[in-house]
């Protein structure tokens, strides 16, 4: 099927009204979540993923799907309102969002930044649909061995790109492979791990695991250090750019778009990344550097651009191949493998509805998401003031309804909120989860690659060095590796000889 | 040194030396045909590799520092804070999932509510009240609508109410 075809199969599946109403209800809660403190995108497909069983695979993933774009429009609204990021990819929105918002332009950095936002997301599903189609079939022809590669090197990435200690990545990495072999052995069926009880002869599931880490994390650590809210008492008015703005404002939406694609399918870059190199790029090379934290409009433009296309560039790996690149897509793909369908190089052949509906569902939610952040901006403003005394027990309220509802087992609840505790633990001591729910997630596809490829073999482990794409990949996670620890000793040296300099 | 990141690296130590050993248990089986505990056996070994090079780096940190400043006393940084906030979330959560089944999910939801409205910082009894009657409800009927199952709780069927 070419991309015109399928584009039309695509949006026949979702002119829909039910399809229509789920992409709605997905970006809704998306620019919710966005814009909410102490709940992110992750958390709130964790809770309505339960809640999509009842409706068709298409609708489910079209939803969810929403809900991971809807919240990168509307993290950007705190960022620029009240100082502080609804999400992680919007921190830097912060420097010039506030202060143009200080300077009576609230209106047009929010409006700036959903238009960004908006081409940001369309270019991403252009690329998206170009690169997903050479990139699936050249994976068809992959064994175990290649496989097994290809997930090595998806994890090295993500640890190469951590923004804490690669080491410390690395043992979230085998943390989560550890937790994902509890359960039946996905060859022999065997139970592992599993201490007689018949709760974990599934292994632990993944809603209460992630509802866990992120969500009852987050409230605990709201909670443990609480953030004053000062939100903006200016009105917003003038949402449109003018064409002083929009001359300003193209080159780093353009540049933005590429990046954050790109940067998009890396494992472990994603929207974060996008943003951050994007406003680094557009400050190096602005003629008006200094403006930039003074309330450039590029500052606004460029990185909430590129955290949309991040967004979309994020399906690239996990529509072609089947491999998440980031924790949320790694949930995802634990809702479409919950449905019944396998992401990767067949899902276009088998699951065209799904796979073609969810590309043309983006394009009608970003415009959703467009109406829903411009002439609407003025709910989102009134939802940032809600008080967090009356939030905290509403999440936790979801938290405990969405852990429960995917077994309907009280044992859910429990292993969600142990999660939540150890990953409060681990986040105090700067630990990344995301990681640790990306191994969770392909630690039995992992094993059973590596397994199958030494069946294959007859144990014999060069087969994943003589085969050429194999050997390819794990050269470049080796050089990854490699790099990543020399950079590592030199950053350890550095620092002890500081300390050693100040005698702390 | 700082007690509890180490605490946490001796953690991992543990966890990977468990793994390791109790995967022995589920059979390695060969190479040409690896058992179910071949791969768990695997990365319980390279988590303790991981730890035991965190553990050396910890120490060497330590040492360097320590010699240059013998006085410099040991910090008791990120020691955790508010800490009993924290239990009585966690046990209120697990309050929950004890009693769900048994209480049923309007009556826990509202008694949940009303110790979360109440820690979180609401000072008014009637209005801690209204909006947990409020948000046992409204939650009950939008989930229910979205197909989730709820327990009605073994308390409404022996006072005949269900």
């Amino acid at each position: 099927m070419d991309i015109v075809g399928g584009l039309l199969v695509g949006f026949q599946t979702i002119f829909h009204l039910d399809v229509m109403f789920y992409c709605f209800v997905g970006v809704f809660i998306g620019t919710l979540v966005g814009v909410l403190p102490g709940i992110g995108p992750i958390g709130a497909m964790s809770i309505l993923l339960p809640s999509t069983f009842g409706i068709s695979p298409t609708a489910s993933i079209v939803m969810l799907a929403g809900i991971y774009y809807g919240s990168q429009y509307g993290g950007s609204t705190t960022s620029i309102l009240v100082n502080i990021p609804g999400e992680a990819s919007s921190i830097v929105t912060c420097l010039d969002g506030y202060q143009m918002a200080r300077k009576g332009r609230a209106g047009v950095a929010l409006g700036m930044s959903a238009l960004g936002s908006f081409i940001g997301g369309t270019i991403a599903i252009v690329g998206l649909m170009l690169l997903v189609f050479p990139l699936a079939a050249a994976a068809v022809k992959f064994g175990p061995a290649e496989l097994f590669a290809v997930m090595c090197l998806a994890m090295t990435l993500l640890t190469y790109l951590s923004a804490g200690s690669v080491l410390d990545s690395f043992i979230m990495i085998v943390f989560g492979l550890v937790i994902g072999c509890v359960g039946m052995d996905p060859i022999e069926a065997m139970p592992r791990f599993s201490f007689g009880s018949t709760t974990l002869l599934d292994g632990f599931g993944l809603v209460p695991v992630v509802m866990g880490l992120f969500g009852i994390t987050e409230v605990l650590t709201n909670v443990a250090n609480p953030e004053e809210r000062v939100i903006f008492k200016a009105t917003i008015k003038n949402l449109f750019p003018n064409l002083g703005d929009w001359k300003r404002s193209i080159g780093p939406i353009l540049r933005g778009s590429v990046m954050g694609f790109f940067l998009g399918i890396l494992p472990g870059g994603g929207a974060v990344m996008a943003s951050f190199s994007s406003y680094a790029t557009e400050k190096k090379i602005s003629k008006h550097p200094e403006e930039f934290g003074q309330g450039a409009i590029e500052g606004v433009a460029g990185p909430e651009t590129a955290n949309n296309a991040a967004a979309g560039g994020a399906f690239v790996p996990m529509l072609a191949l089947g491999i998440p690149p980031n924790a949320l897509m790694a949930l995802l793909l634990g809702a479409m493998i919950i449905h019944g369908i396998s992401p990767g190089p067949l899902l276009m052949v088998q699951h065209p509805d799904v796979f073609w509906g969810v590309i043309a569902s983006m394009y009608m939610g970003n415009a959703m998401l467009l109406i829903l952040n411009m002439p609407l901006i003025g709910m989102w403003v009134k939802v940032l003031k809600v008080p967090y005394r009356l939030l905290m027990p509403l999440i936790l309220l979801c938290c405990l309804i969405g852990s429960y509802a995917t077994g309907n087992n009280p044992i859910d609840i429990v292993i969600m909120v142990v999660f939540g505790v150890i990953g409060y633990i681990l986040r105090k001591y700067s630990y990344e989860l995301a990681p640790f729910v990306l191994a969770l997630v392909l630690g039995p596809l992992m094993e059973t690659n590596f397994r199958n490829a030494l069946i294959i073999s007859d144990g014999n482990f060069m087969i994943f060095l003589t085969k050429p794409i194999s050997a390819t990949l794990l050269a470049i996670a080796a050089l990854l590796l490699v790099s990543t620890g020399f950079s590592s000793y030199k950053k350890a040296k550095t620092r002890i000889v500081e300390e050693v300099g100040t005698g702390d | 040194m700082k007690r509890y990141p180490l605490y946490i690296t001796l953690v991992w130590m543990v966890l990977g030396i468990f793994v390791s050993a109790y995967s022995l248990r589920h059979g390695l089986g060969h190479l040409n045909r690896p058992g179910p505990g071949f791969f768990p056996c695997l990365i319980g070994v390279v988590i303790l590799c991981l730890a035991l090079y965190k553990l050396v780096t910890q120490f060497l940190m330590h040492a360097s520092v320590t010699n240059a400043a013998k006085e410099t006393v040991p910090t008791e940084a990120g020691r955790p804070s508010g800490i009993g906030k924290l239990v009585f979330i966690a046990l209120t959560l697990l309050a929950y999932a004890l009693l769900l089944e048994w209480l049923g999910f309007i009556i826990i939801t509202f008694l949940a509510m009303i110790l979360l409205l109440r820690f979180s910082g609401y000072t008014s009894w009637t209005r801690i009240i209204a909006y947990s009657a409020i948000i046992a409800g409204v939650s009950y009927f939008i989930f229910h609508y979205l197909g989730v199952m709820f327990p009605p709780g073994g308390v409404l069927r022996y006072l005949g109410l269900y």
